[in-house]
Formats: structure tokens, C-alpha cells, sequence
């Protein structure tokens, strides 16, 4: 009978009787329960914790980073400002303390020196021309070199300063 | 589609679970329903509604708005819940003889209610025998009242696609209708 009644109204009547079907509905407190359940477990997915999850080791990490960073930056700035506060004028002095070392490590050179070509002298004078006997001189000179002229200046102006 | 669907969607992306729990409650009793007619047992249908919501949920900030409602997407989890089902456990295909209509009949004409609801169970019997293609054509489009361009959407077809299933699922339900005689 109900079925002569959907062939005789055809579609209108098949659709009119499918929108009944909407009146299908869950129950009620299941719903409630099941949208708190739903609710609840994303909570406790956001929810940190205690455990160590990959999201924790993430912001460990970037953590770290970040410390790191404000150790190394704060490094630097301590040696920026380590170099601005050096003493140019003190730096200055120091190395004109060494440019005299210096210069007085030269002048104990050329007075030793001083003294070696003085005593070769005396020794000329004492044994008077025999010194310049040309076998004698011969004999010496191919043991020995002819100092040139450069160096003999030296000599001279070594020798001037220990005189003053 | 929801008044303010957009609005809701985007506080619930952005993790408002007051905005989705307003989604939950206007579209879990019609995902219920698609489920209800294509597993045929109240339990099993409360308990895969309950994953595709969670699902949802939990998925919620992969979601971008197409201009399709939100139903569109909630169909497609639905359907893949379905079948997953139907991979794990043998279907109970006769389950819903079983089932008493839990439609509200008029009581002010009581045999009128009581051929309404035979009526409404042997067309329940009908669907739950159509191909599942059919099922959810006939529910979305004739229970649900859903427009072409959302089934679409929902069952990832084209609108040409949709009509002609349309047509098929109609002649077949008709059939088994009038088959059951």
C-alpha cells in the first residue's frame, strides 16, 4: 500500500519522504560527551607537561640558540670595548722605549768594536814599519779581506762618538 | 551553510574550541545520518561520527576555506572513516531491520503515523542496499537537501559527474522500493 502510494506520487513523494529521514538524530547526551571528549583531546595535545616530546626539544633547543647568542654577543662587545679604551699615547711611549733599547744595544756593538780596531793600531805603532814588509802583507792578505769603504766610514764615526 | 561559517572556522583554525564545538553541533547530525544509513547500527554510527569529528579537530589547522561549506570537508573524513570501517570489520549489511525508525510520527493521526514509519523503514532497508556511491548521493542530496556544487565537493566529482549519479541512484532506489512489494 505505501509502496502504490510512492509509485502514484512519484518523485515528489519519494523526496517529501527522504526529508523525514532528517528527523534520524544521535542521541543527545551522547553528542555532549563526545564534543567534550573531542574538545579535551586537543587540550592535552597542546598541553606541555612533563614529557619530553619533540615539541620540547625544539624549544629546548631554541633556547640554547638563543642564549648562545646573547654569551657570543656579549663577548664581542666586552673586547669592543676593551680595544676603544687602549691607550695609543702609552703605546707610543713603549715603542720609543724600545726604538733607545735599541739604539743603545748598537752603540755597545761599536764600542766593542771601537776597541778591537784600536789595539790593532797600537800594535802597528809599536812594531813600527816592519808591518809593512810587502811578504808579510801578501801572506796576510789572502787571509784576509780589505774592508770597503762603507764600513771604514763606520768605523770613523763609531770612533767619533766614543771620543765625545 | 552555517551563518558566520567563515568567522567560526577561522577562531577554531586558530584553536577556539568554543567555535568548533558551534560547528560540531550544526553539522554532527547530518554527519551522523550519512554515517547511520551506510553502517546501519546506531553504536557504530555514534562511534565513527565521534572519530571524524576528532579527526577534525585535530586536523582543523590543515583546513583552508575554499568557498565550499565546512560539511564538504566533514563528508570527506566521513567517507574515509566508512571505509576504514569496512576494511577492518565485516559489514552488518541487514543491520537495519533491526533498527526501529526513530522518526517523530504526527500523533494526532496514529495510523497515519504508523504507515509513515513503515513507509520510512522499508525506504531506510532501500537505501542501505543501494551502492555506497548511490547511498550518499541520496542522503546528501534528498536528506540533507545539499546543493549539486557541495555534494561535488564532498565526493571529490565534478557537478555533471553528480547529476548523472544522481539520476542512477533515484532509478535504483526506486526499484528496490518497488521491489520490496
Amino acid at each position: 500500500m505505501v509502496d502504490r502510494d510512492l509509485l502514484l506520487n512519484g518523485m515528489n513523494k519519494l523526496t517529501t519522504n527522504l526529508k523525514k529521514l532528517r528527523g534520524i538524530a544521535p542521541d543527545q547526551e551522547y553528542s555532549e560527551q563526545s564534543l567534550r571528549v573531542i574538545l579535551a583531546s586537543k587540550i592535552r595535545t597542546e598541553d606541555p607537561g612533563y614529557s619530553w616530546s619533540p615539541l620540547m626539544f625544539l624549544r629546548l633547543g631554541a633556547v640554547i640558540a638563543v642564549l648562545a647568542i646573547i654569551v657570543v654577543t656579549g663577548l664581542r662587545f666586552n673586547n669592543t670595548s676593551k680595544l676603544s679604551s687602549l691607550d695609543i699615547s702609552g703605546l707610543k711611549a713603549e715603542a720609543q722605549e724600545l726604538d733607545v733599547q735599541l739604539k743603545l744595544a748598537q752603540a755597545t756593538s761599536s764600542l766593542e768594536s771601537g776597541g778591537i780596531v784600536s789595539t790593532a793600531l797600537k800594535e802597528t805603532a809599536q812594531n813600527g814599519p816592519g808591518q809593512l814588509n810587502t811578504t808579510v802583507l801578501q801572506k796576510e792578505s789572502g787571509n784576509f779581506s780589505i774592508p770597503d769603504y762603507d764600513s771604514m766610514v763606520n768605523t770613523d764615526r763609531a770612533l767619533k762618538e766614543l771620543t765625545k | 551553510m552555517l551563518d558566520g561559517e567563515k568567522e567560526f572556522l577561522i577562531r577554531a583554525i586558530g584553536g577556539e574550541a568554543s567555535a568548533f564545538g558551534l560547528l560540531y553541533k550544526h553539522y554532527q547530525p547530518q554527519i551522523y545520518r550519512f554515517i547511520y544509513f551506510k553502517v546501519g547500527l546506531r553504536e557504530e554510527a555514534e562511534d565513527l561520527t565521534h572519530r571524524v569529528f576528532l579527526n577534525a579537530w585535530n586536523n582543523i589547522e590543515g583546513y583552508q576555506f575554499q568557498g565550499f561549506p565546512f560539511s564538504s570537508w566533514l563528508y570527506r573524513i566521513a567517507r574515509n572513516q566508512v571505509v576504514d570501517h569496512y576494511r577492518a570489520a565485516k559489514p552488518n549489511t541487514s543491520s537495519l531491520d533491526n533498527v526501529d525508525t526513530e522518526i517523530a510520527a504526527p500523533l494526532d493521526d496514529p495510523i497515519a503515523a504508523i504507515e509513515d514509519k513503515n513507509n520510512l523503514t522499508k525506504i531506510k532497508m532501500a537505501i542501505s542496499r543501494l551502492k555506497p556511491e548511490y547511498q550518499e548521493i541520496i542522503i546528501m542530496r534528498f536528506v540533507e537537501d545539499m546543493a549539486v556544487k557541495e555534494v561535488a565537493s564532498a565526493m571529490g566529482k565534478s557537478e555533471g559527474a553528480i547529476k548523472i549519479l544522481q539520476h542512477r541512484a533515484v532509478k535504483s532506489l526506486k526499484k528496490l522500493i518497488n521491489g520490496s512489494r
